[in-house]
C-alpha cells in the first residue's frame, strides 16, 4: 500500500533523510520510532505530498507520488498533523464538511455524519472547535484524516498530551482503522504505545536503523540482563562475577549489572560469588524491553 | 476550470464566510470605512454650503458646467448649483472606490497568515488543493464584502443627494462614468489589492504587514483623486476604460505571480 524506495530529504546542507526504503501493507500498523529532529515529520510530510523528496521514490496504493501527481494523490492518503490545526471559530460539523468538499467526498453530510459517530463526537457535531478539550480537538482531526475514507492514514504523534483515557480511545480507532484494511503509519516517543499497537517498529534516526515486529525487535537489539545486589559494596565483587559471566559488570552502590548475561547462567554466577564470599540479597534476570532495544540502536547509531 | 476547481475555491470561500459570520465583529473597520469615508463628501457638498449660505458656483466652480459637459452630464437639465454638485460629486467618486479595498484588506491580508496561526495550513495543503484554488478561495469572500460595501457606499450617497441635494443631482449617478466606475473599474482595484494583500500573506509573518503591502494600491487612486480635485487631471470615460483594460492585466498578473511565490514547502518549515 505504501512504499518508500531510498526516500531522501536533504533541506540545504542537513539531511532530514537518509536513504529511507520502508512498506506498509494494507491492514498494517508501521510505528515510527525515533528521537526529536530523526525525520519523522518529514518523511510524512513527503508521504502526503507535503514535501517533494530530494531523491528516492514514494509510491501510494500502486501509483507513484511525483510533483504532477501530487495534487491527486493527496486524496488516498490521510494526514494528522502533529497540532490539530482545526478552525475553531467554526462547529466540528463545518471543520468536516469542509474537508469533505475539498476532497470531494460524494455524499459530504452522510459521511460528515459517519466519521463523526465513527470516533465519537456525534453529539458535538455543532460545538465550536474551539470550545473542545484537546483530547476531543484530536477526535475532529482524526476524522477529519478519515472524511474522505483513505485508503492510507498517517498520524503524527496521536496522543500527544492526551489524558490516559483519551490516548486509550485514540489507540481503540487506531486499531480500527487496521481492521478496516487501511495501511496506517504511527509516530510516536510513547514505547509502550508503539509496543501495544504496531504490527512493525521502523527505528528512525534520519535513516532507518532497525524495522521489525517488536517482539523481535525486543529480542534481536538488546541482551538480557541479570541485577545482583549483594550486602556491603558490590564493586568488591566485580572480578568475581566478570569472570563467571564472561560479560560486562558494572557495580553502583550494592548492586551489579551484567549486561547482556544469559538468564541461565544465574546459578553458575551466583555459587562463584557465593564461593568469594559475597553475601547475596537479590537476584532479578531482567526481560529486555522495547525501551532498551530502542535506546540500545539510536545510541548504536549516535 | 473544471468542477473540481470551483468546488474547492467554493468550499475555501464557504468556510471564510462562516467565520466572518460568527465574529460579526470583523466587519467593524469596514462599515466605519464606509462612514468615514463618505463624510468629506458630505460636508464639502450638503453641509457646509447651508452652513455659510455660500453657494458652490459662488465658491468658485462656475466652470463646473463645462467640466460637467466633458464628463457627459446633461447640464441643460441642471441648474448651475446642481451642475457644481454633480461635478464635484464625481470627483469624491473616485475616493470612495478606495471604500471596498481598505474595507475588506484586512479579511485579505488574514487569510494565509489565520490559516498559518491557526496551525490548519499543514492539513489545508495536504488536500488536492492548489495553490491558486487555495488564492483564489481566500480572495472570494473578501471581495464579496467590498462588493457590498461599495454597493453600501452608492446607497449612501444616492439617498443623501436624493434627499438633501439640488434637484437632479442623484439621477448623475446612474450616468456612465459613475457606472463604469462602480460596476467595473471599483471590482476591479477591489482584486488588485485583495490579491496583492492574499499573495503579502503568505509570504509574511503577521496581517499587518500584509494589509500596508496590499494597502499600495490605494496609493495610486489618493493620488487620482487630489489631481483630479486640482484640476490638473481629469478621467473621463474613456480613460476609466483603459484604467480598467490595465486592471484586468494586472489582476492577471498578480494571480500567476502569487501562485509562483506561494512556496508550499517554505511556508510549511519556515512556520513553527
Amino acid at each position: 500500500m505504501v512504499e518508500t524506495r531510498a526516500l531522501t530529504r536533504r533541506f540545504d546542507d542537513r539531511l532530514a533523510v537518509d536513504g529511507l526504503t520502508l512498506t506498509v501493507g494494507a491492514g498494517e500498523v508501521v510505528t515510527l520510532l525515533g528521537p526529536n529532529g530523526a525525520g519523522k515529520t518529514t518523511t510524512f510530510r513527503m508521504l502526503a505530498g507535503l514535501l517533494a523528496p530530494t531523491s528516492g521514490e514514494v509510491t501510494i496504493a500502486g501509483t507513484r507520488l511525483t510533483v504532477s501527481s501530487a495534487d491527486e494523490m493527496r486524496s488516498r492518503v490521510g494526514l494528522l498533523t502533529e497540532a490539530p490545526g482545526l478552525w475553531e471559530r467554526l462547529s466540528v460539523r463545518w471543520n468536516l464538511r469542509t474537508y469533505a468538499a475539498l476532497h470531494g467526498v460524494p455524499d459530504e453530510e452522510a459521511r460528515v455524519a459517519l466519521v463523526m459517530e465513527a470516533v465519537g463526537i456525534g453529539d458535538r457535531a455543532d460545538d465550536r472547535a474551539g470550545a473542545l478539550s484537546k483530547g476531543l480537538k484530536q477526535r475532529v482531526a482524526l476524522a477529519r484524516a478519515l472524511v474522505h475514507d483513505p485508503p492510507v492514514v498517517l498520524l503524527d504523534e496521536p496522543t500527544s498530551g492526551l489524558d490516559p483515557a483519551s490516548a486509550r480511545h485514540v489507540r481503540g480507532l487506531i486499531r480500527q482503522m487496521r481492521d478496516e484494511g487501511r495501511a496506517v503509519m504511527v509516530s510516536t516517543h510513547n514505547l509502550a504505545e508503539a509496543e501495544a499497537l504496531s504490527d512493525r517498529i521502523a527505528v528512525l534516526n534520519t535513516r532507518l536503523l532497525a524495522c521489525d515486529t517488536p517482539r523481535r525487535l525486543r529480542e534481536e537489539h538488546r541482551a538480557a540482563m541479570v541485577v545482583i545486589e549483594v550486602d556491603g559494596e558490590a564493586a568488591e565483587w566485580c572480578a568475581a562475577a566478570q569472570e563467571a559471566s564472561g560479560v560486562p559488570v558494572v557495580a553502583d552502590g550494592s548492586t551489579l549489572a551484567l549486561r547482556g548475561a544469559a538468564h541461565d547462567a544465574v546459578p553458575d554466577i551466583v555459587s562463584a560469588l557465593v564461593a568469594a564470599g559475597a553475601r547475596i540479597r537479590r537476584v532479578e534476570p531482567r526481560h529486555p524491553t522495547l525501551e532498551d532495544a530502542y535506546l540500545t540502536l539510536v545510541r548504536d547509531d549516535g | 476550470m473544471t468542477a473540481d476547481r470551483w468546488r474547492r475555491i467554493g468550499a475555501i470561500a464557504r468556510k471564510d464566510v462562516e467565520e466572518v459570520r460568527g465574529q460579526p465583529a470583523l466587519l467593524l473597520p469596514a462599515v466605519a470605512m464606509v462612514v468615514g469615508l463618505a463624510i468629506p463628501a458630505f460636508l464639502v457638498l450638503l453641509v457646509v454650503p447651508r452652513l455659510t449660505g455660500e453657494s458652490l458656483t459662488d465658491a468658485g466652480f462656475a466652470d463646473a458646467e463645462a467640466v460637467a459637459a466633458a464628463m457627459g452630464i446633461e447640464s441643460g437639465q441642471l441648474t448651475p448649483e446642481a451642475l457644481a454638485q454633480a461635478f464635484l460629486l464625481q470627483q469624491f467618486l473616485v475616493f470612495s472606490l478606495l471604500v471596498p479595498v481598505m474595507g475588506s484588506l484586512s479579511l485579505a491580508a488574514q487569510g494565509i497568515i489565520g490559516e498559518k496561526q491557526a496551525r490548519a495550513l499543514e492539513p489545508l495543503l495536504a488536500t488536492p488543493i492548489t495553490t491558486g484554488e487555495l488564492l483564489a478561495g481566500k480572495v472570494v469572500t473578501p471581495f464579496a464584502l467590498s462588493m457590498g460595501l461599495s454597493a453600501a457606499t452608492f446607497l449612501l450617497y444616492l439617498v443623501a443627494f436624493g434627499v438633501w441635494g439640488e434637484p437632479g443631482v442623484w439621477l448623475t449617478l446612474f450616468g456612465p462614468r459613475t457606472l463604469l466606475m462602480y460596476l467595473v473599474l471599483g471590482p476591479l482595484v477591489s482584486l488588485t489589492g485583495l490579491l496583492a494583500a492574499a499573495i503579502m500573506s503568505s509570504r509574511v509573518n503577521d496581517a499587518r504587514t500584509a494589509q500596508q503591502l496590499g494597502g499600495f494600491v490605494v496609493l495610486p487612486l489618493t493620488a487620482l483623486f487630489v489631481a483630479q480635485l486640482t484640476g490638473q487631471f481629469l478621467l473621463g470615460t474613456g480613460a476609466l476604460l483603459v484604467t480598467a483594460l490595465v486592471m484586468v492585466v494586472i489582476c492577471v498578473v498578480l494571480l500567476a505571480v502569487g501562485v509562483r511565490v506561494f512556496q508550499r514547502e517554505t511556508i510549511l518549515m519556515r512556520w513553527k
